[in-house]
């Protein structure tokens, strides 16, 4: 032995290290990888994969499982690379080994199918792996340990298969540890735990109902939950159950709805007694007197809703003015007590000013009487009124409340207003002897004496005068039957009322200007007919209006043509009187011209009498003239015919 | 004799040893009653005590020898040494032993195997080495009883060479199957993907 060597490295030891090699290689040519394995492979057989129906016939083959550690395939790879069907729901969500897949890509085959545990062992133990149970929706926090202090297994939920449990399991454990609370509550809310229990949010009896919006106070923690949720099955229906307190206790409401549905603005969950309200948020507001009064004096046998609010419905009784003052009792009165009582008598319709206000109130309230009293002076002031009467009685009419004077009259509210000189006279001058009442307004009673037209133009002066003087008067004549016009406006009255008469003055023409008529008398009176009052002339004469209507060459003569010498009347219509019948006629037509002349001119419409042998027509065309060249007692026919033989 | 029986006679390093064992003991029994199973030789647990327990096995195997070879006594007495490999000697099998996951097949079982022997092999050759004084200095030659202790010593010497020619190459024996297991689980199961 040299002692620069390492004392292990003896020869023997050497050999030993060398035949021990030897040894694990001569096994592992024999036996494969058999020596390497920490246990025999599984013997369960199934359908054959990969040339194979159980792992205990690859065994030794480690490396149809076992990569190493520099190769880039997996173990996983290697499983799915018998277990095709594996792959095939990797790839697909709906099933068990997709979902766990694709939500734990690093969780290997391994993992829950551990083999080397002997050929009867199980291949699928998820109890050394962190199994993510999650991922199907029910996470295993709250089933770690069982009551026992010992780790759930898969199957004390999954008896038969991992891919699903019974659904009774649930209630048959935890029935083990509260049966009574178990029966009770599937009762309640139905055998379906997972319905609500889904182990990521479980609402078990750890549930803290104070962090949802319904917080548990006072009675209701007491309650059961089924006296809330009843019939709730869903999460979603525990969420939804209605948090007005109606809801649940409305057959326990003693005020029948009265009171509205909101319990809660009086009651606490401390218990229905204790109520409390806040009488003030009530339309009718507690203060002075009413704080301290008992509920029941107000609300007869608890009924509270529809209470009057008006003062005499409780107050009636007390009314020491037995209903003369209404039922308004906080218009004088506060809640403070019944005395002091306060009085606006403004409010009332008969405000006090100026006296009214000092004078005590049984000056006018007489016997405590306040309803009713008059409020016309005379029913107070009659025994004052020094008018006896005779002004009325409504004393303010001139009068104030100030004092009796100093009084005002405004004799203009009266029917006679006093304008002009009317303002100015003493009231005596129309009122005699103090007498208001009654003075006649019409002017003659006052000016009778005054009357300077010995009642021509009857009473009232005021036709012509004003309150302002006598003079100026106006008269308007036109108002009168006869109108003044033209010349007659500017004519003194003297002129045709003689004497200061007026009255009866005549309207003809001829009363005033029978002496200025040049016509003689001739045309009568009416000088109207013919002139005008803008002067004598122009005259305007319608001759059609006397019986001869001036027509044709007649209208263009001058009148004297006719009316020689100025004789207008009785002239004869005749036309004889001034047309003689003319030579041509030779006596044959008489002096009747109209026959056959008109006024218009001489030319004839004469009917030709018979003499042509009917053969007239040819005869159209020749005047008179051609025919009678001398007079119409003769004729010729020379002037177009050779002889006078009217048959040629 | 009384001078080499001041030396070992309290048997430190067994004590050490046993309260060690006990420490471990106790943590394994942690764990077991953590996981509510036999901790699994591949998980983190089983394979910390496989590591730790080589590591231990192999300090025990190297650094004797190491020191045995340096005639030095600047590393420490060769005494205190021994105690050392001694302490490893139980700790690091009883270490591997609970790392087996008491499933004694295949190689690795075969690997606890030559522990157990080693460990048993030890034990017999610490015995005979406590006969051994560490020289002739302390003896009373003259004596009769020293002469008895004089053939003692000599034939202690033989037995322990003979001891000696066993106890190595079931350690290398050992540790050749050991290295080829370790060699197999980095193979066939590092990273178990």
């Amino acid at each position: 032995m040299k002692n620069t060597r390492l004392g292990f490295f003896t020869s023997s030891g050497l050999m030993a290290a060398v035949l021990t090699a030897l040894i694990v290689a001569g096994f592992a040519i024999v036996k494969g990888g058999m020596l390497f394995s920490p246990g025999s492979l599984n013997a369960q057989t199934g359908a054959a994969l990969g040339g194979v129906s159980s792992h205990t016939e690859i065994a030794g083959q480690c490396s149809l499982c076992h990569a190493p550690f520099w190769s880039t395939s997996s173990m996983a790879d290697r499983c799915v690379g018998c277990h095709t069907d594996v792959a095939a729901q990797w790839q697909d969500p709906s099933t068990l080994h997709g979902v766990l897949r694709q939500n734990n890509p690093k969780l290997a085959c391994r993992n829950c199918h551990p083999d080397h545990r002997g050929p009867a062992s199980t291949l699928i133990d998820l109890s050394k792996v962190n199994f993510p149970h999650t991922t199907f929706g029910f996470m295993l926090t709250a089933h770690q340990r069982k009551t026992d202090g010992s780790p759930f297994d898969c199957k004390d939920c999954h008896a038969l298969v991992y891919s699903s449990y019974e659904k009774t399991t649930c209630s048959t454990c935890h029935a083990k540890i509260d049966s009574n609370f178990i029966k009770t509550h599937a009762q309640d809310f139905g055998s379906d735990c997972a319905a609500c229990h889904d182990g990521v949010d479980t609402y078990g009896h750890k549930f803290n109902h104070n962090k949802v919006t319904f917080k548990l106070t006072g009675k209701h923690t007491q309650a059961l939950c089924a006296q809330c949720h009843v019939n709730d099955r869903k999460l979603a229906e525990l969420k939804s159950t209605p948090q007005d307190c109606a809801a649940c206790h409305r057959a326990q409401d003693i005020h029948l709805g009265r009171l509205g549905s909101d319990c809660g603005s009086c009651h606490t969950t401390d218990g229905w007694t204790l109520a409390k309200f806040d009488h003030n948020l009530s339309v009718f507001k507690l203060d002075g007197q009413h704080v301290s009064v008992a509920c029941g004096e107000c609300h007869i046998n608890h009924v509270l809703q529809g209470t009057p609010t008006d003062c005499h419905s409780c107050h009636a009784l007390k009314d020491v003015h037995q209903g003369r003052l209404g039922t308004d009792c906080g218009s004088c009165h506060t809640t403070a007590g019944w005395t002091p009582a306060t009085f606006d008598h403004n409010l009332s319709v008969f405000k006090l000013t100026g006296k009214h206000i000092t004078v005590p109130c049984e000056s006018c309230h007489i016997n405590h009487v306040l309803q009713g009293t008059p409020t016309d002076c005379y029913s107070c002031h009659a025994a004052q009124d020094n008018h006896n009467g005779k002004l009325g009685k409504d004393c303010g009419s001139c009068h104030s409340t100030s004092g009796w004077s100093p009084s005002t009259y405004d004799h203009n509210l009266s029917t006679f207003k006093l304008t002009g000189q009317h303002a100015t006279i003493a009231c005596s001058n129309c009122h005699g002897n103090n007498v208001f009442w009654g003075t006649p307004t019409d002017c003659y009673s006052c000016h009778a004496a005054q009357d300077t037209h010995n009642g021509q133009f009857g009473t009232s002066c005021g036709t012509c005068h004003s309150t302002s003087a006598w003079k100026p008067s106006t008269f308007d004549h036109n108002l009168s039957s006869f109108k003044l016009t033209g010349k007659h406006v500017n004519v003194p009255c003297s002129s045709c009322h003689i004497n200061n008469v007026f009255k009866g003055t005549s309207t003809d023409c001829y009363s005033c200007h029978a002496s200025q008529d040049n016509h003689n008398g001739k045309f009568g009176t009416n000088c109207g007919s013919c002139h005008s009052t803008s002067g004598w002339t122009p005259a305007t004469f319608d001759h059609s209006l006397s019986g001869f209507p001036l027509t044709g060459a007649h209208a263009s003569l001058n009148c004297a043509q006719c009316h020689t010498n100025g004789n207008y009347g009785g002239l004869s219509p005749a036309c004889v009187a001034c047309h003689s019948e003319p030579a041509i006629h030779a006596g044959m037509y008489g002096t009747n011209c109209a026959q056959c002349h008109s006024t218009s001119n001489w030319n004839a419409t004469f009917n030709h009498p018979g003499g042509c042998d009917g053969n007239c027509a040819n005869h159209q065309q020749a005047t008179c003239a051609d025919c009678h060249p001398v007079n119409f007692s003769t004729y010729t026919c020379l002037k177009c015919h050779d002889n006078n033989n009217p048959g040629n | 004799m009384a001078r080499y029986m001041t030396r070992y006679d309290n048997n430190k390093e067994l004590w050490l040893s046993f309260l060690a064992a006990i420490l471990i003991t106790a943590v394994y029994a942690g764990v077991v009653y953590w996981k509510r199973a036999i901790p699994p030789a591949g998980a983190l647990f089983g394979h910390l005590l496989g590591i730790l327990g080589f590591i231990l096995m192999l300090l025990t195997e190297t650094l004797y020898s190491i020191r045995k070879r340096s005639h030095s006594a600047r590393w420490g007495s060769m005494a205190s040494w021994l105690q050392f490999h001694i302490f490893t000697g139980l700790v690091g099998p009883y270490l591997v032993l609970l790392h087996t996951s008491w499933k004694f097949n295949g190689l690795a079982g075969a690997a606890t195997l030559l522990t157990l022997l080693i460990v048993i092999s030890g034990f017999i050759g610490r015995y005979i080495y406590t006969q051994i004084p560490r020289s002739l200095d302390g003896i009373e030659i003259e004596t009769p009883s020293g002469q008895f202790q004089a053939s003692a010593l000599a034939r202690a010497r033989r037995l322990l060479a003979v001891w000696h020619i066993i106890h190595i190459p079931i350690g290398m024996a050992l540790f050749t199957a050991a290295f080829i297991h370790i060699g197999a689980a980095l193979y066939y199961a590092t990273l178990l993907r």
